[in-house]
């Protein structure tokens, strides 16, 4: 029942993925991309995935603060698909020769403990549903040429979602508010950017009840054991080979990675 | 262009509202040591017209500041008593060019401190007290268009401080990251954490004393330190209400005309 443009759109982007090699903006090719449109790519990516085995664990959401939506011109945030190959260990190594153009951000990741309702999800239900959470890098990479992604590419892109690292410390969410939670990412030891996680829709609970009920229009629905990423506390940074990246978060622990390239290919 | 003559350019901007070219525009020789001998001659000026020096403040201690400039080590003005406004209270600004506002940590010492060895224990055991603040600052030259040696014979763009009520110290092993919320008339602009003024707002100080000790000054006991921006600065203008939040304290300030 797909268009075939959106079946072609999709296996542009799996091949790209693939292969590290980037493809023109697919809102330049078909300029009047739908939001919906971008999302039923995404999806069909999402059933290729899951056929092809890859467990899904969770789910990203982006595009959370105001600033980054008008850049991108939406006026929500958007979702994208955890896989359990994207998760990569703490303390470990990415390969950027795996990787396309990489940039890495820091963010509260949410464990659920409950399944949450597929509609009308408050942000007392995600309370109540959350086991634990955690401080977590979220490593993106677009797939389509020079990051140059509007809503609908990024979208399309499964939320240019591409690894994710998650700190090993639980916290449980009892007594915290995330408004005075700050974050400090360190490239090489050197604090560059920082952020509170009230820069997340006010507040990161926010965004978990936002793709709750995003999911429930797809009839999907956030699980027991869910990974979700709720977005970032302040900008990007770009990945160069062997640059150590940190993040620290208030109570929330901290995350390590090194970049290494470790192949001839890309 | 004389010293003096810059001296009397940079009141007169100040006093008339009417913004300079940089220095550096006409004069590239213009140094970041003739810029301090500037600034100081600035503060001279107003000691003897019965200004009181109420502190200092650090610019230049974030990364992003530091590659917008390619210089890698902070720079520092000076506070007046007559710049700080008291929490919760009015910025004019009648008396301001385009002024802009950036949330900050400010700490004041217990004792004096002087000496270029100085070490962040040495801070960290004199500190009286640490708090929230939010620096408003005011360039004198157009569009804030300068390069180093202007802003610092410009005092660094200092216009004024606002500093919290609640002495923070208590929870210095949680300061570096404690969250920091900037809203202007109720929306979330910016956000940013105290790690963001040089790895941690102590260090601010370590290179504050080092650096006043080249000249054989040191920091006094009750001196107010504004330990350099957390977040990008956001332009206030008639009727915004700005408000600072951390975990343990919350302040806000109106801009009036």
């Amino acid at each position: 029942m797909e268009n075939k443009w959106i079946k072609e759109f999709s296996d542009s982007l799996y091949e790209a993925e693939k292969s590290r090699t980037p493809v023109k903006p697919l809102t330049s090719t078909k300029t009047d991309l739908s939001l919906e449109e971008a999302y039923q790519i995404q999806n069909f990516n999402a059933q290729r995935a899951m056929k092809q085995g890859r467990k899904l664990i969770g789910y990203k959401v982006g595009l959370t603060s105001k600033v980054v939506q008008q850049k991108f011109g939406v006026d929500e945030p958007d979702f994208g698909h955890l896989f359990h190959d994207m998760l990569l260990l703490n303390d470990t190594e990415v390969d950027l020769s795996q990787l396309i153009q990489p940039k890495i951000e820091g963010e509260v990741a949410f464990v659920m403990g409950k399944d949450l309702s597929t509609s009308g999800v408050t942000p007392t239900e995600v309370i109540r549903a959350v086991d634990y959470v955690t401080c977590s890098f979220e490593i993106v990479d677009s797939r389509i040429e020079n990051w140059k992604i509007k809503g609908a590419d990024t979208i399309a892109d499964n939320g240019s979602s591409s690894r994710f690292v998650l700190s090993p410390k639980k916290t449980l969410l009892s007594d915290l508010d995330f408004s005075h939670v700050g974050m400090a990412l360190s490239k090489n030891g050197v604090v560059e950017v920082t952020g509170s996680a009230s820069a997340v829709m006010g507040n990161p609970i926010h965004a978990v009840a936002f793709v709750a009920n995003e999911l429930g229009r797809f009839g999907k629905t956030i699980h027991a054991g869910d990974v979700i990423l709720s977005g970032s506390l302040s900008g990007m940074l770009e990945m160069k080979d062997s640059d150590f990246f940190s993040c620290e978060m208030w109570r929330l622990g901290t995350v390590n990675v090194t970049c290494r390239n470790k192949g001839e290919s890309k | 262009m004389t010293s003096r003559e810059k001296v009397e350019a940079l009141l007169k901007a100040r006093s008339s509202r009417t913004s300079l070219t940089a220095f550096t525009d006409s004069e590239p020789g213009f140094s970041i040591e003739d810029g301090y001998a500037i600034q100081n001659a600035i503060l001279n000026q107003a000691i003897q017209q019965g200004e009181k020096l109420s502190g200092f403040k650090m610019g230049l201690t974030s990364k992003a500041k530091q590659k917008d400039v390619s210089v890698f080590e902070p720079i520092r003005g000076f506070l007046l008593q007559s710049m700080e406004i008291v929490p919760n209270g009015v910025v004019e600004l009648s008396t301001r060019i385009r002024p802009r506002a950036e949330p900050e940590i400010a700490i004041v010492l217990k004792e004096d401190l002087k000496g270029k060895n100085v070490m962040a224990r040495d801070i960290v055991a004199r500190i009286y007290g640490i708090y929230l603040a939010c620096e408003i600052i005011d360039s004198r030259y157009k569009d804030y268009k300068f390069k180093l040696p202007d802003v610092i014979a410009d005092n660094t763009s200092a216009s004024g401080y606002l500093l919290g009520n609640v002495n923070l110290l208590p929870y210095l092993e949680h300061l570096r990251l404690m969250g920091i919320t900037f809203r202007r008339n109720g929306e979330i602009v910016e956000t940013g954490a105290p790690a963001g003024a040089l790895g941690d707002p102590i260090m601010s100080l370590v290179e504050l004393v080092r650096s006043l000790s080249k000249t054989d000054e040191g920091l006094l006991a009750g001196q107010v330190v504004l330990t350099g921006g957390l977040t990008n600065s956001h332009f206030i203008l008639p009727r915004d209400v700005f408000e600072v939040e951390c975990a343990y304290d919350r302040f806000s300030f109106s801009v009036k005309e």
